[in-house]
């Protein structure tokens, strides 16, 4: 074998480990899992918020987004806005995000971006405050079986509430290590193929 | 290690030992998917089609249908030997899988190597999309036998032209054609490349041969033919097919597992493949052969399909599948062992990823199935009159519920069944109302929470007729 390919293949297996890594234990390439509340049962909602919050435990170390609904008076007025925010247990503000009732009024399903790392397994809240007199209560589901996985516990108004938010966490989780070994096994056919080297199989007759 | 590869590679006895292990493994494997599961829409017609009809009323039945009588023969042939067993049916469409991985790993070992047979027997057997019509009582798996047992014949006639291997080469063209009708696709461009290659190599005898088979499978066709021009000019039930070219749609269906990207990365590795195979011009064009096949087929059955709503459907085309990974392992398997061992590595899991989708499409509706079977058992007498709400849905729940008169609700006249009792499938239409039962004079009873798969869920009622 001529030198020049055997520097080729060496590259060839540095450039595939590289992107082996990068699949795991780097986890770049991940894969999207929504947990969401489920079920046929009717929702429920709360009572009008002032302040409200649902604890849950992060099931992956990235959080995407979380949606959730809110219930609102379309025949009143519009009137004061809505804030949201996610907070970490130590009382760090990790994403927020703010809706006037007259966009509520139009959409009632909204959906906070995050992207932000939590630790999986820690608990952290999703606050729902009102101002300036916004009259907005949250969909709720009331029974176990539908609720979203990871939702602890709703608090409205300082009460404990009964049943969980009606919402969906989407979270980006590592790969199981059957996606990890696919992934690898696509990586080396696809770096395989710049190796120039003829495997000895029986010749075709061609 | 080269040397021990090599050593693996020479050793014949060795080599066939290891596809025979894998023949096998992957014939278990897809038995297990054949036993006490449930059955579909489509499965439940095949059930009706040979338990209730002569060989002369399939013949007769299926000239009414969108696809030609042999599997039917075979099923029923099958079940005459074995028992009119559903694990039987279901194995019906194991035996051409088998049959197609004995044939590539004699035909696709010697000519192309030991990989190449070990992947592509893989790929035939458990790969999605192909996985599920492997084990479903449908003629598709034979389909896709006959087409590319043809392919791997015609290339095998190619190379070195025997009696034998033509006699074959026909009687598996044949079978196709009376198998399904869009097989003639397929088989029609390798008989395109054949001729093209002989007469490039200016082999007039071999010519003629294949002038004569054609003429013998138009022979042996005839007696279907008026039949087809029936069919094709007969206005299907549903509406007309749109047509579109949507690779993507198409990999998307094939392709996705419950591992990630899976659709992407076979779009990818098929992409690649088909790139090598047209650049490389190997094996007298066989590959590109596969390519144009791929792509004639793809085109022109969506074309057919315009002209007539329920002529076409992509498990019509599911050949295309295998000629799909044929181009891979062609193109793949020959570079180097990494690319092979990676190729079979990523094949095996996509393929125990798709056996995992079609256990659990197969048998996740068995508790409910059961909970109805119960029901059923419990409160339908053998003298009630059964009726559904959806055209030949009585297949469906004959199949389930068999030896009941069916009627359809929507045509139901009360004075014809007095003091009967009548229960009502209701997949789609409402119960009767207070007003209507008071009107036709007949007491109705609601039961809640019931489904048998290709059913999927419904309610049933009871009326009893005063």
């Amino acid at each position: 074998m001529k030198k020049q390919d055997t520097r080729r293949i060496w590259i060839c297996v540095l450039i595939a480990f590289i992107l082996m890594a990068l699949v795991w234990p780097v986890g770049l390439v991940r894969k999207e899992t929504v947990y969401e509340s489920g079920g046929s049962e009717p929702y429920a909602q709360t009572e009008l918020v002032q302040e409200a919050y649902q604890r849950f435990t992060a099931k992956s170390d990235l959080l995407t987004s979380v949606a959730y609904s809110f219930a609102v008076d379309a025949e009143s007025a519009p009137e004061g806005q809505v804030h949201v925010e996610l907070i970490s247990e130590d009382g760090t503000v990790l994403a927020e995000q703010g809706y006037t009732s007259e966009e509520l009024q139009k959409e009632n399903y909204k959906k906070l971006a995050t992207k932000v790392k939590l630790r999986k397994g820690k608990n952290y809240r999703l606050c729902f405050r009102t101002e300036e007199g916004a009259k907005v209560a949250l969909t709720t589901t009331p029974h176990e079986p539908n609720y979203a996985p990871g939702n602890i516990e709703l608090v409205v108004n300082g009460v404990p509430a009964e049943g969980q938010l009606y919402n969906a966490y989407t979270y980006q989780e590592k790969m199981n290590w059957k996606n990890v070994l696919f992934d690898w096994s696509f990586i080396w056919i696809v770096v395989g193929l710049f190796i120039k080297y003829e495997f000895p199989q029986q010749s075709s007759k061609i | 290690m080269k040397e021990r590869v090599q050593n693996i590679s020479n050793n014949i006895f060795l080599r066939y030992l290891l596809l025979c292990v894998e023949v096998v493994l992957l014939t278990i494997l897809m038995l297990t998917l054949t036993r006490g599961r449930c059955v579909e829409y489509d499965e439940s017609y095949t059930w009706w089609m040979v338990t209730t009809h002569s060989y002369a009323g399939i013949i007769e039945a299926t000239a009414m249908d969108v696809h030609p009588p042999l599997y039917y023969f075979i099923a029923k042939l099958m079940m005459s030997i074995f028992g009119e067993k559903l694990p039987v049916l279901a194995t019906v469409s194991v035996i051409p899988v088998v049959l197609l991985m004995v044939l590539a790993s004699l035909i696709l070992m010697k000519n192309f190597g030991f990989l190449s047979a070990v992947v592509f027997n893989v790929t035939v057997s458990i790969s999605p999309y192909l996985l599920n019509y492997n084990v479903e009582s449908r003629m598709y798996s034979w389909m896709n036998f006959f087409v590319i047992g043809v392919i791997l014949f015609g290339y095998e006639i190619v190379g070195d032209a025997k009696a034998w291997k033509w006699v074959i080469f026909v009687a598996l063209a044949v079978g196709a054609v009376y198998t399904q009708y869009f097989a003639v696709l397929p088989i029609l461009v390798c008989y395109v490349w054949m001729g093209i290659v002989f007469l490039v190599r200016k082999e007039k005898k071999d010519l003629w041969y294949l002038i004569i088979s054609a003429f013998v499978c138009v022979l042996l066709y005839i007696p279907w033919l008026r039949i087809l021009s029936e069919t094709f000019a007969r206005k299907g039930t549903e509406e007309s097919y749109e047509f579109h070219l949507s690779l993507r749609e198409f990999m998307n269906e094939v392709f996705t597992t419950n591992l990630e990207y899976s659709a992407i990365m076979a779009g990818v590795i098929a992409g690649i493949s088909i790139m090598l195979v047209l650049i490389q011009k190997q094996y007298y064009g066989f590959g590109s052969m596969l390519v144009v096949n791929i792509v004639f087929c793809f085109v022109v059955s969506q074309v057919i399909g315009m002209f007539n709503g329920h002529f076409f459907a992509y498990r019509y085309i599911l050949y295309v599948v295998d000629l799909i990974w044929l181009v891979v392992v062609l193109a793949l398997t020959k570079r180097n062992l990494c690319v092979s061992v990676a190729l079979f590595t990523w094949c095996s899991l996509l393929g125990l990823s798709s056996y995992r989708l079609v256990q659990d499409y197969r048998y996740n509706f068995a508790p409910l199935m059961s909970q109805t079977e119960e029901f059923i058992a419990q409160n339908i007498q053998d003298d009630d009159i059964l009726a559904c709400d959806l055209d030949n849905w009585d297949i469906l729940y004959g199949f389930y519920v068999p030896g009941h008169e069916w009627l359809d609700i929507r045509e139901f006249n009360p004075t014809d069944y007095k003091g009967k009792t009548v229960w009502v499938f209701r997949a789609v239409t409402p119960f009767f109302n207070e007003e209507e039962c008071a009107e036709l004079g007949i007491s109705s009873e609601r039961f809640y929470g019931f489904g048998f798969m290709g059913a999927q869920r419904f309610e049933l009622e009871k009326v009893v007729v005063q």
